[in-house]
């Protein structure tokens, strides 16, 4: 099956799908509260939201079609929003199942978006920037673009079918209680989250803009390395800053604010206080196994682990006498590789050392965490970028066999929220290398207890859209909604 | 000519129209600071329409659409990931997803 591609960018095929849609409207639903949210269903007769396929009622919705509970699960999405976001104007919401893009393990389950984007509308705060229409409508209080839908939203028909995902169907149920499935309701809060404004325009690859305006997203991103923002950056800066992991924060006030009530803990990270010429704080990965770091974190010498050619240290088999006098006592650094890591840290902590730092073999930031599981592993381990890894060896190539003189702490920085910077301001997502469509327009995937708007939807997700539980809303907030 | 619209209502736009609309895009491009590499790299020139109050309407296309994709792996765990655009969705089919699990066993 391939992905679709649909040709309404022009007002007027927008025009004549909107007629189509008119005509074949089974059920357009709506939610009445702080803003009003309209599903409009886009389907022909007999497919999509207007399959007859009867079904059985499934976590609180009782639509009796496979078409109804579709339709069901939309609104209740809708809902969510419709109740947290305020505007006079309605906001359309332009919706169809149909085949997109999949294969028996990997499927496109939706798309949507802002249908069109408006430049110097009245009431926005900021002269000749880009703003979605649904949030230009808001401020501006009247439908500046009433022929059209504000939102498009396309989900995939065949999702769980032989070829598509297999099994893998859309939870329809409105109580979150989806076990293994795709819950629609979730996907759906994420992407009308995108579909209200929660995405720059602007390329975050080339750092172009759109039209060679900045989206009002971008005024509020802060690059913690070059003191500047978004906006205010020619498109170089822009396609470095897009890769600066863990160093472009949401500037806005509302975030900044709300955060503390929902990013609990500290940051992980490994802290070199000697030798001068690499100290400083290194962003770490942290472990599924051993166990957690703590605040204030181990304190030691670091020493490598040389077991391999190029001063490479796999720790996949018990350490020589010579590796275990160099680590006793001390923090060691091996290389990751061939084993696992939890075979790598219980070799170390075999040889008598108190944590471990791995190495990776593969360039790449931020770090990932160390999977693998052993509940015999009893002291911490993290992993360091390739990158970070080369600076270190570098400085230790002055060791003895039993002294380095690099010191380090692996712990937990608690004064620094989990998911935002020294300043309390929230981190985006900006790993490299660039990860296209994802990077820069999520929130970053370190923050704890996971947010809705992270590039990836997370199973423990609560639906929760605004704090205690969630930061979008006061992102849409901070942008004008 | 390329339609524009005025009032909620579509209509003809005339060539005086689209010299504004084009000498207002060229306008910026001139004030705003770009770059070689980034214009060599920058993306095809989005339709823009007239709106009303004197605003400029930007029709946005797949590649501002964001898709939401799923993989499931060989244990049957089922991990998704967000990207913006049809052809980061078509990549992201074919790549690890940008989870916060660890990863890598090895």
């Amino acid at each position: 099956m391939t992905a679709k591609t649909h040709s309404w960018a022009t007002p007027g095929s927008w025009l004549s799908k909107l007629l189509v849609g008119a005509a074949t409207l089974a059920a357009a639903s709506t939610s009445f509260a702080a803003a009003t949210i309209v599903i409009q269903n886009g389907n022909a007769a007999g497919v999509g939201f207007n399959d007859p396929t009867p079904v059985a009622p499934v976590g609180g919705n009782l639509g009796t079609t496979l078409g109804a509970q579709r339709l069901n699960a939309f609104q209740a999405a809708a809902n969510i929003w419709g109740a947290t976001l305020s505007s006079d104007v309605p906001i359309i919401v332009l919706a169809t199942f149909e085949p997109l893009t999949c294969t028996a393990t990997s499927a496109v389950l939706g798309s949507a978006g802002s249908v069109s984007a408006f430049i110097n509308t009245p009431n926005t705060r900021f002269p000749n920037t880009i703003y979605s229409v649904a949030l230009a409508n808001k401020l501006a209080g009247v439908d500046l673009a009433p022929t059209q839908a504000d939102i498009r939203a396309r989900f995939n028909v065949n999702l769980g079918r032989p070829g598509c995902l297999d099994g893998a169907f859309f939870y329809l149920g409105l109580d979150n209680n989806h076990g293994p499935l795709v819950d629609l309701v979730t996907v759906l809060l994420h992407e009308f989250g995108h579909g209200l404004g929660f995405q720059t325009f602007t390329n975050g690859a080339t750092g172009a803009q759109l039209a060679n305006l900045p989206s009002v997203w971008d005024r509020f991103l802060f690059d913690n390395t070059t003191n500047k923002l978004w906006a205010d950056m020619i498109d170089a800066e822009r396609a470095a800053s897009a890769l600066n992991s863990r160093r472009l924060a949401w500037n806005g006030p509302i975030v900044t604010a709300a955060l503390p009530q929902i990013l609990t803990g500290g940051t992980p990270q490994l802290a070199i206080s000697t030798p001068a010429s690499v100290a400083g704080m290194f962003s770490v990965g942290g472990a599924s196994f051993g166990p957690q770091l703590t605040d204030p974190g181990v304190t030691g010498e670091i020493m490598p682990v040389v077991d391999s050619p190029n001063n490479i240290g796999l720790a996949c088999t018990p350490l020589s006498a010579a590796n275990a006098a160099a680590v006793q006592g001390k923090i060691a650094l091996v290389d990751r590789g061939i084993c696992g890591f939890n075979v790598k840290v219980k070799n170390a902590q075999n040889a008598g050392a108190i944590a471990v730092i791995v190495a990776d073999n593969a360039a790449g930031s931020p770090p990932p965490g160390l999977g693998g599981a052993d509940p015999t592993v009893t002291i911490p381990s993290v992993r360091i970028t390739l990158a970070d890894a080369t600076l270190l060896k570098t400085a230790l190539r002055t060791r003895s066999r039993t002294h380095s003189g690099m010191f380090g702490t692996m712990g937990v920085n608690s004064a620094v929220r989990i998911g935002a910077d020294a300043f309390g301001r929230a981190l985006m997502f900006t790993p490299n290398p660039f990860q296209g469509g994802s990077s820069v327009s999520h929130y970053d995937t370190l923050a704890f207890p996971n947010l809705l708007m992270e590039p990836a939807i997370n199973p423990d997700l609560t639906r929760a859209v605004s704090a205690p539980g969630d930061l979008t809303f006061e992102l849409l907030q901070d942008i004008g909604w | 000519m390329r339609a524009y619209k005025e009032n909620g209502k579509f209509v003809e736009g005339t060539a005086a129209d689209a010299a504004q609309l084009s000498n207002a895009a060229r306008t910026r491009r001139l004030t705003a600071p770009t770059t070689n590499a980034a214009a060599a790299g920058s993306d095809s020139t989005p339709q823009m329409v007239y709106g009303p109050y004197n605003s400029i309407q930007i029709l946005l296309d797949e590649e501002s659409m964001v898709f939401q994709t799923a993989h499931k792996d060989a244990g049957g765990k089922l991990t998704q990931q967000c990207v913006t655009g049809e052809d980061s969705a078509m990549h992201a089919l074919h790549s690890a997803p940008a989870t916060k699990e660890s990863s890598n066993d090895r």
